[in-house]
Parts: structure tokens; sequence; C-alpha cells
């Protein structure tokens, strides 16, 4: 007899099917038709009245979590690395290269406990830290941050600041034109859709492909909006050294840069407008600071600055000028939507050298044309369908977390003593160099002030036991050797690995834990919501869907739930209750669904949502629309429901987060907090990357490579556990029978190495050495390639030794660990330059002949 | 009326995003359903998989995904599949193929014959000896499922399905509204009447960009026309703001001339065989 579940996953809502105690399939949200709460209406001004299908729309790799769910990379037993001895000789130079041995749970949670304390009372208690990964699970009480904040924050370990690995530019950069830092960076996003298809004539997709990246979790529910875009006839034109997928579905106008010159062609697209006089005075006039300066550092008329004129970008892109002008002039001629970043965005441009004053010139833009206005938004086309605002807990909130919520009786993680952080960024040099120094407090959410500040490590003392939550590090960060070199140091004592599967940094762990996914334990979730800095992130779908993960089968091998495990580990420390307050997770579930609008406002109980499984928010009919930035375009107070807004809070409701209140051309926060750093300076300059087109190693390594994120996996997740994915062809190649991940490179090129379509190559620099598939394609320009970030899997030929080359596409391991510039702690991983030549089958003794 | 089920994918909507490929991975791997379909090997295969085509140079680029499915031929009459045993292949009153997975066992004939007449629908399961497609989910259909699941998982309804014989139903809508540009993939020279067709399959292009011998700027409202050397069909169009043009759907193998006129500027004609899409490039028109 199949039995249905309802779930959550971080690409949409599902009904999981089962028979005898095994998942035979897995489907979008089934409910039926009567269930659909009244759609919204938005009357385009073609006359056509829109409305969203009645159907949930899931990442592409969601229709394969069966495959994940019983992948072989699941990690099914507790494991201890067999060369490890906690009570004798701990080799840590073999992590990465030795075996495991299987464990009782009894034994693990043992050691794991003694480890802690022992590390504890040698060298202090912030000696303890660890850090989660994202994106694997979905629910507000067993993932991620909930109980493993609220465990390690109860031993006081060291917390890791994470950077914002996914649109740094936006975070370090726009924020200083206009404010949104409670957001990090990217703008609201309430409707533009109904924006868009009543006032917007053109869309500029700048460095954004949101059919791949697809607003984060909202699956694909905002493919079809594009797709009434297009048929509605709204022009397009895509800036990207990829001809990219949101490119070939809408059928616009594609130019493909050189990495690192897009700002370069924003400013000469802004000189035109300055010299053609085609930019909106009395807005820059009234809603501005700075605009003398900029103009002329534009315009070149001080410090024996160039004239930043489509010529001057001819030169630095590649792009001809006349195409630049004739951008421009239409850019201002009608009403554009740019379309960079934000949700969606998150392409190459924003996590290079100095993206920081890309971001900026794309606030500005907008702005000298009067963002705000009907039809000229910063949108990246993947949020803000109408909607209900009604609050519902997110994982990434603190009202969303077991350590943080009001639902706590104890909120522990607000009272961690330790004073020392860590940054991701930054983590191997700190352990291997036995201090740090770095600037900012990673997600730089409460004001522009944090991305100032200075940090030291050590302060209380050096950490000696590491406890990751996940492992994808290897495939998202940069310059990645360098963590083989971090896990394999003696200062490392202890390192846990707690995790669903098998991922990159598993093996480098003394003991492995097998967490199970959240098809086998119950939760609760609303689709897309993580809150906080991207509060009401459901405007990204198009129904608002709240799910009571249910459990499906049981845990497979002797997987528990992470909440579980850490139970376990605090039970053996003493600490169960206060931990757990005494709650299941089950008692957690109800805690944070009480506490929701949804709750309080009885629109259903908890009693009706634990037995139906799901709830569907209903979008109000009497719906008042509040476009993103109309209310600054007009003078009015902010009307969006942004619960974060700052300057709300501050009781200037009519002010932008930056210190002025109005859009900065000339930031008045790096004016006074570093008005001498010429690498942010107070206006936007262009400056060539360290690693870019003729930079000084070009002449040794000449393609520049760019990896955005991925279309075929969420960052590293379903990349090599759903072993489906190997199969599709865009996404991995099989070459004698190994899955290798793809690069793209023009014909051109290719023909000047002797590589050929399907051949597998090497891409080197003096950093690393990895093995691909190549798709030779004039999707990329001349001196380009583009191979996707975050593979899941790092598997070096020789295992263990950095430096070693890689088969599984790790490209992170040729990426540099330079900043985005010296005040500026975020990752560059598209200002990467390297050689590529045609990796012979003899050496490939992996292989197999087929 | 019995059901006369069609299929019609409509190209301008897919982008390649493989939600379709996966839902059928999902619904057949692992799972076997006695009578219509024995379960897919897990890794190596997709019996429904995208084609993708990529057309043009330089900035002038397009790239299409062809869904490639089992197109089950109407007219296909199972005598006539050499050495197929009676019954291992059987045609539904509503259009569907089924190749039995019982009856079908052993005989890679089936799997021979498909692979003629319909290249990479079919496919040959050496651990269970057995010739094996994608039935559209027939087991579901007959317990009253609506959809196939690769329709269903469609983000962009770029799959039209329905009965042929309703002329309410999705695809008789559909093509009602574009009766003369349904298209099949696979040849249908044999009388093969397909339930799985095609809107728009990929087809060349010309494209390039208009320019005036002394203006630094792109020429928009230049006028283009673009004829057939081997009948009489013609178009015209204007560039863009970019000074871009383009003619898309040509018929491969045949000679276009295009020509691009502005007033004040002696008009200019290029002749090419499209044996592929072309960028012309630019078209620099003198002054007259």
């Amino acid at each position: 007899m199949e039995q249905m579940f309802p779930n959550m996953t971080g690409g949409g809502p599902v009904s999981v099917y089962v028979e005898d105690g095994r998942i035979t399939r897995i489907r979008p949200l089934q409910i039926p038709e009567s269930d659909f709460p009244k759609p919204w209406v938005i009357e385009g001004n073609d006359g056509k009245k829109y409305s969203p299908p009645k159907a949930f729309r899931l990442s592409p790799p969601v229709h394969g979590e069966k495959n994940r769910v019983y992948s072989k990379d699941r990690i099914l037993y507790p494991l201890k690395r067999v060369d490890w001895d906690p009570n004798g000789e701990r080799h840590p130079e073999m992590r990465g290269k030795s075996g495991y041995e299987r464990i009782s749970w009894d034994e693990a949670i043992d050691i794991i406990a003694s480890e802690i304390q022992r590390v504890q009372s040698t060298y202090g208690e912030a000696s303890l830290s660890g850090m989660t990964s994202s994106h694997h699970n979905w629910g507000v009480v067993g993932y991620k941050m909930g109980p493993f904040h609220r465990f390690m924050h109860m031993l006081h370990f060291t917390p890791v600041y994470d950077n914002p690995d996914s649109w740094e530019g936006w975070h370090w950069g726009a924020t200083h034109t206009y404010g949104f830092q409670w957001r990090l960076g990217m703008p609201e996003q309430f409707d533009l859709l109904e924006d868009a298809l009543q006032n917007t004539d053109m869309i500029v997709f700048w460095s954004n492909d949101p059919d791949s990246t697809r607003g984060t979790y909202s699956g694909q529910e905002s493919h079809i909006w594009r797709v009434w875009l297009k048929e509605k006839g709204v022009k397009c034109v895509f800036i990207d050294p990829l001809f990219n997928y949101t490119a070939a579905v809408m059928d616009g106008t594609w130019f493909g840069p050189r990495p690192g010159s897009d700002t370069a062609i924003a400013m000469a697209i802004a000189y035109v407008w300055i010299t053609e006089d085609t930019y909106d005075h009395e807005y820059v006039e009234t809603r501005s600071v700075g605009f003398d300066e900029f103009r002329e550092y534009i315009l070149g008329e001080s410090e024996e600055m160039l004239p930043k004129t489509p010529e001057w970008a001819e030169a630095q892109s590649g792009i001809p000028a006349r195409k630049i002008r004739a951008l421009a002039r239409e850019w201002a001629s009608k009403r554009t939507c740019l379309s960079s970043g934000c949700r969606g965005g998150q392409g190459s441009a924003c996590r290079a050298a100095y993206a920081t004053e890309w971001a900026r010139m794309m606030v500005l833009l907008q702005a000298m044309q009067g963002l705000g206005k009907p039809g000229v938004s910063i949108w990246g086309t993947t949020m803000g369908a109408p909607a209900s605002y009604k609050w519902f807990p997110g994982y990434a909130e603190p009202a969303g977390q077991m350590g943080r919520s009001d639902v706590a009786k104890d909120k522990i993680c607000l009272h961690n003593p330790t004073q020392q952080r860590l940054f991701r960024l930054t983590l191997p040099d700190a352990i291997l160099n036995g201090t740090d120094c770095f600037r900012g407090e990673g997600f730089c959410g409460a004001s522009l002030d944090q991305q100032f500040t200075i940090n030291h490590y050590p302060i209380e003392c050096k950490v000696h036991m590491w406890y990751r939550y996940g492992g994808s590090f290897m495939g998202t960060l940069s310059d990645t050797n360098k963590w083989v070199k971090m896990y394999q140091s003696p200062e490392l004592e202890c390192v846990v690995n707690q995790d669903c599967w098998f991922s990159s940094e598993t093996n480098m762990a003394d003991i492995i834990l097998p967490a199970c996914t959240n098809f086998e334990r119950n939760d609760i979730g609303e689709w897309a919501t993580c809150g906080g800095y991207t509060t009401m992130a459901h405007i990204g779908n198009n129904w608002r869907v709240i799910v009571r993960e249910k459990k499906a089968i049981e845990p497979c091998g002797e997987s528990k739930s992470d909440y579980e495990i850490l139970r376990l580990i605090a039970a053996k420390l003493g600490r169960e209750l206060e931990f757990t307050e005494g709650n299941t997770e089950d008692d957690w579930a109800r805690l944070f669904f009480e506490s929701s609008d949804i709750a309080k406002d009885g629109d259903i109980t908890w009693e009706e949502f634990n037995r139906k499984g799901y709830y569907i928010v209903p979008c109000p009919e009497d719906r008042h629309p509040t476009p993103s930035m109309r209310w600054f375009y007009e003078k009015r107070d902010a009307d969006t429901p942004d619960p974060g807004n700052l300057p709300r809070k501050w009781g200037h409701p009519e002010r932008l987060g930056t210190y002025s209140g109005l859009i900065e051309f000339a930031a008045q926060s790096l004016k006074e907090n570093l008005p001498h750093d010429m690498e942010r300076p107070v206006v936007p300059h262009f400056i060539p990357s360290w690693e870019g087109y003729k930079s000084e190693i070009w002449h040794k390594y000449p393609l520049q490579i760019i990896s955005p994120h991925p279309r075929w996996s969420f960052h590293t997740h379903y990349d090599k556990h759903e072993s489906w994915l190997n199969d599709v062809q865009q996404h991995r190649i099989r070459i004698g029978g190994y899955p290798y991940w793809i690069v793209r490179i023009n014909p051109v090129d290719a023909e000047a190495r002797g590589i050929k379509d399907g051949d597998v190559v090497e891409l080197y620099n003096d950093r690393g050495s990895v093995l691909c598939a190549a798709s030779v394609t004039e999707r990329v320009p001349l001196g380009v390639v583009h191979s996707y970030g975050c593979t899941a899997w790092y598997d070096p030929i020789e295992p263990g030794t950095p430096g070693s080359t890689d088969r599984g596409g790790c490209v992170n391991l040729l990426t540099a660990s330079t900043m985005l510039s010296k005040n500026v702690p975020g990752m560059t991983p598209n200002s990467c330059l390297i050689e590529m030549r045609v990796y012979p089958r003899e050496k490939r003794t992996w292989e197999v002949d087929e | 009326m019995a059901k006369k089920y069609g299929l019609v994918i409509d190209i301008t909507r897919c982008d390649g995003c493989g939600s379709c490929m996966l839902s059928v991975k999902d619904e057949y791997v692992f799972n076997n359903y006695p009578g219509y379909a024995a379960e897919q090997p897990c890794d190596g295969v997709n019996w429904l998989w995208l084609k993708e085509v990529e057309q043009g140079h330089g900035t002038k680029l397009k790239m299409d995904y062809i869904p490639i499915l089992f197109p089950h031929n109407r007219n296909l009459n199972p005598a006539d599949i050499p050495g197929a045993p009676e019954g291992a292949v059987r045609v539904r009153e509503d259009g569907l193929v089924i190749i039995d997975p019982e009856k079908a066992k052993g005989c890679k004939a089936i799997y021979d014959y498909f692979e003629k007449v319909a290249p990479g629908t079919v496919f040959w399961n050496e651990e269970l000896q057995l010739p094996q497609t994608y039935i559209l989910d027939a087991h579901r259909l007959d317990q009253g499922d609506k959809l196939p699941r690769c329709v269903e998982d469609c983000p962009t309804q770029a799959m039209h399905w329905g009965d042929l014989n309703d002329p309410e139903s999705e695809v008789s809508k559909f093509i009602a509204e574009h009766p003369d540009e349904i298209e099949d993939y696979f040849s249908t020279e044999n009388g093969e009447d397909y339930v799985v067709r095609y809107y728009k399959l990929p087809k060349p292009f010309i494209a390039g960009e208009v320019m005036l011998c002394d203006s630094p700027d792109c020429v928009k409202g230049a006028k283009v026309t673009i004829q057939c050397e081997q009948c009489n069909w013609k178009q015209e169009t204007e560039t863009d703001f970019f000074g871009d043009f383009e003619f898309k759907y040509l018929k491969q193998g045949r000679t276009f001339t295009v020509t691009a006129e502005y007033p004040g500027y002696k008009a200019k004609s290029v002749t090419v065989m499209v044996d592929e899409a072309k960028n012309l490039g630019e078209i620099v028109l003198e002054k007259a």
C-alpha cells in the first residue's frame, strides 16, 4: 500500500511516496485543486491577465531526491579514522589519506564527549570551534543553525563568521550606495513582477542567469514569469561572459565581455548619459549626494584620469563602443529594469577583484534613471510575486532558531562569553599560522560600520578541536588546497564531521557521524522562507506553501537526526536538559508553529496542520502593491513589508540605510571610515584585476576562468550524491566510466591547444591542477573559459596531498585567496587565470575502455 | 469517444532544465510496473533526454533543447518488427505503444528496429535482456492521473498534453493556435503518426549587423530583406537599436539573398547557402 508524506526541500515542497518502508517516488507536493486558494491576478499593460498555474515547480535536482536519499555516498555508520588514536598517536598528517573503521554510536559519543572535555579543560573553552555548511536539508527545527548553534554556543565555542560568498560585491559595495545592509546589500524585491508586467520595456540581465540560480530556494517558480515577459515582447539584453541559459531561452541580445571589465562598461554607459544629458536630473539632485565627484571621475576631468568613454570601455571589455553607446541610449529612452545580482544574480561579476565597484555602479546607473520609477528597478526576476506577508519562522533568523528564539526558555546562543571570532575565508591561515587579523563581521547586517571592524585571533586561546557539520568547502571556497593543509595540521587534535553524505571534507575527519535527511525525521518548514536578511523570501514563489515535514522512512543505516546526535553528546556531557529544555523535535516544531502569525491569527490549528501536512497561505484579494523603492522615488515613507528596514527603526522611514539616507555617488561611509582606500574609493573606480586580462601573470596563464554558481546542483548539493546528475550531459560527462565536470572553451582557444570536444583536459596554474571534460563552444568568448564552481567531488589522484591533480572538477583549487581588495574580505573566484592542455589517456589509469 | 493522446513540445519555451528527464528517472528507477515497464537502470541511461542544439557564431548564438523521447507511432504495426514475438509490442487504442516487459524479454530485434526508426528512444537493458522505453506513464494515466510526469513537472508549460479527440484539451487548443507549425522530429516517410510532436524545432538562421560607412553608431531601422533563391519566399525586417537583424527558422540547404538598405546609402546584398546558421557580421553600406 503506497503512502504519501509531505516534506520540504531547498528547491520546493514535495510529496514522498513510500511502499514497504522504501521511497518509491517523489513528486511536487500533491494537493487537491480545491486546496489552492484564489490565485493572484496581475493585469499587464498588454491587457492580459497573468495568474500562476496550480502547481509547484521544483528545482530540477529535487526530482532526484529519491536517488540522493539512497545514494551510495550516504554515511550509514559512525566511523573512526584507523590511525587516529585519541589515547595515543593521532597522525594528523594522515587526514585525507587513511581509511576508516566502523564504531558503535556509544563509542563515537564517548570519544567526542571526552575530547570536548579534554580539549576545553586543557586549552580553554574557546579551543572548540566548528561551523555548518548550507542548503543540504530543510526545516526550522532540525536544520543547520538551529540545533548546531544551540549546542555549540552552550559549550562556549569560537564561532566562525561566514562571508557572503554568493554576492560579495553587493554586500561590501552596494551597501555604501543605497544601504540595504539589513538585506546584506541586495535590494528589496516586493511587487516587482507586477511592476515589470505593467511598466518595463527592456530588461538588462547583467551577470545574471536566473534560469540557473533560481532565486535561491524558489525552485523554478519564476520561469513562467520570464516566459510571460518574453512572449509579451519585452526586449532582453544579456551581459555575461557565458551565453547563459536564460539568454538562450529569452532569445535576446548577448554580449560576452572579458571578465573584470563590467565596471568599465557600466562607467561608459554613465558617460553617455552624462555627455548626452539623458539622466534624471531631478532624481539625482534631490535624492543623492556626491554626483559632482562622480561626474568628474567619469568624465575624466581631474587627476589625469581618462574619460570613461565607450571607446575606453571597448579596450577593456572587447565589446564594441557603438554597442555600448546604443545600449546606453536605449536604456535611457525606455523604462529599463536592471537585472543584476540580488537573489538570482550571484553571477561572476560580484565575486571578483574589486567587485564592490561593479555592484556600486549597478545601483548608481539605475539611480541615474530614477530607481523606483515605474518599470525602473533592480530586479533579479526571481522574486516579487504578490503574496501575504504574514510571518512564519525561517531557519536563518533568530526567531527561527532554537538557541535564539523566544520559544526557547533559555536563549543559549546569546550568552556565549567567548570573544574571539574566526573568519571562514582565513580560517586555514588562522589554524596554520596560529594568528589571524581580518576586517568585518562576516554578514554585516546590523550596520555599515560592522564592515570596518578589525578582529584579532586568538583572544582567549587557539582552536584545537574542529566540529564540522556538512563539508562542502573544497568546492565552494577559494584556493582550497589550503584547507587540506589546515586539516593536516597537528594544531587540530580532533576533527569531527557530521553529515548525511560523504562530501569533499568528510574524509579529513577523525570521527564521522551519520546524520539523516529531512525525509527521515519530522520538522516544519515554509518554502523558500529563510527569514532574516532575505525576509519574505516566499515572494519568489507563486504560492506560499508551509509544510509539516513528515518522516517518510526510517533513517538509513544507523543515521540519526542532527538534533538527536547533539542530544546524545549533550547527555554524555551531563547537559541534556540544558540542550533540549525537555523538548522533543516535535515539541520544538509545535512551539515554532505556534509562534507564527499563521497560528496566532487562527488560520489553521496545529492539530489540523499536523493532520493535513500543509497549509497554502492565501494571497489577500484586496492587496495593495508596494513596489520596491517606489516610496523613495515618490519621496514617501518606506511602505514595503520589510521588518528589517533599519532607517524605519531609527525613526526615519523616508531614508535609505546610507549615512546620508540618500543614494551616495560618493560614499559617505567610506569617506568617514577609509578615506584613503584607493581600492574601494569614495567614488567608485575602475581598477583592473591583479589577475585578469593582460595582468602580469596573464602571459603565463592566458585563459580567464569564471566559475559562477551551478545550474544542476545547489552549490555542492545534489552533485555527486545524486548519481542521476552524472547522466545530465550539461552537468557531467562520462568518459571511460568517470563522470568529469565540464569546462567550456571557445573553438579558437581549443584548437590552439589541440583540444577537441569531449577531451579530458587539465586546467592548471601555480595553485593547482584539475581535470575536466572539455565542451568546445562559442558560448564563451575568446580567452575565457567557464566551469561552474561548487563541485561536491574532490578526488585528488594522490589522496590527502595538497596540490595533487583533482579529477572531481574542483576548480576552486585554482582560484586565489586574494580578497576583493585590501579592506574588503570577500572571495574572488572569478579573477583567475589558468592554462589548459589535453590530459592523455595513458595517464588516466582510473578509466575503463568503453 | 476513445481517447487519442497527443503531446506537443514547444521548443521556444524549453530552457533545458531537465525536470522532465529526472522525473522520468524517478518514476521508473527502482520501480516495476508489471504489464507496462520493468525498472529503468539507475545510472547510465535516460529514457527521456535533452538534445542541446547550439547554432551560430560570435555573439549571434542560439541554443535550443529538444526533449527526446519515444514518439509512440499510432500507425505502428507490431508485425512489421522483424523477430518480435506476438504481443511483445502493442499499440493501444489511445496511441501509446507499450513494449511488454515480459513478452519482449530477450528480443534485441525490437531495440534494433526502433534504433533505426527513432534512434535514441528505445534502450537495451543488458541485465534484464529487455528493450525498454518511456511509456508516457501509461500505468498512471490508466489509474486516472491527468498528466505524465514529464508534463507535470515542466516549469514553463512547454509540454502540451491531452486528448486530441477533445477540442478543449490543452494539446488540441495549442494545435488549433498553430495548425501549420506542428512538426515531427523523426521521419514520417513510412506513414508514421506520432503521439509526440514538436513546435518550432531548431532551424538555421541568418543574423548580422548593418552599419553605415560614415557613422560610428549602430543603425536602427535599416530595412533588411531576405529572399530564397530556390523559391519565392521573401521576408522583411528592420535592424534593432544595436543595428542587428535576424531571420529565423530558415529551410536548411537553400540559398538566400539578404539585402540591406538605408536612405541615402547604396543597398548591399549578400548571398549565402544556409547549410547551417550564418552570422553575416557587419554589412557596411556606402554612401549613395
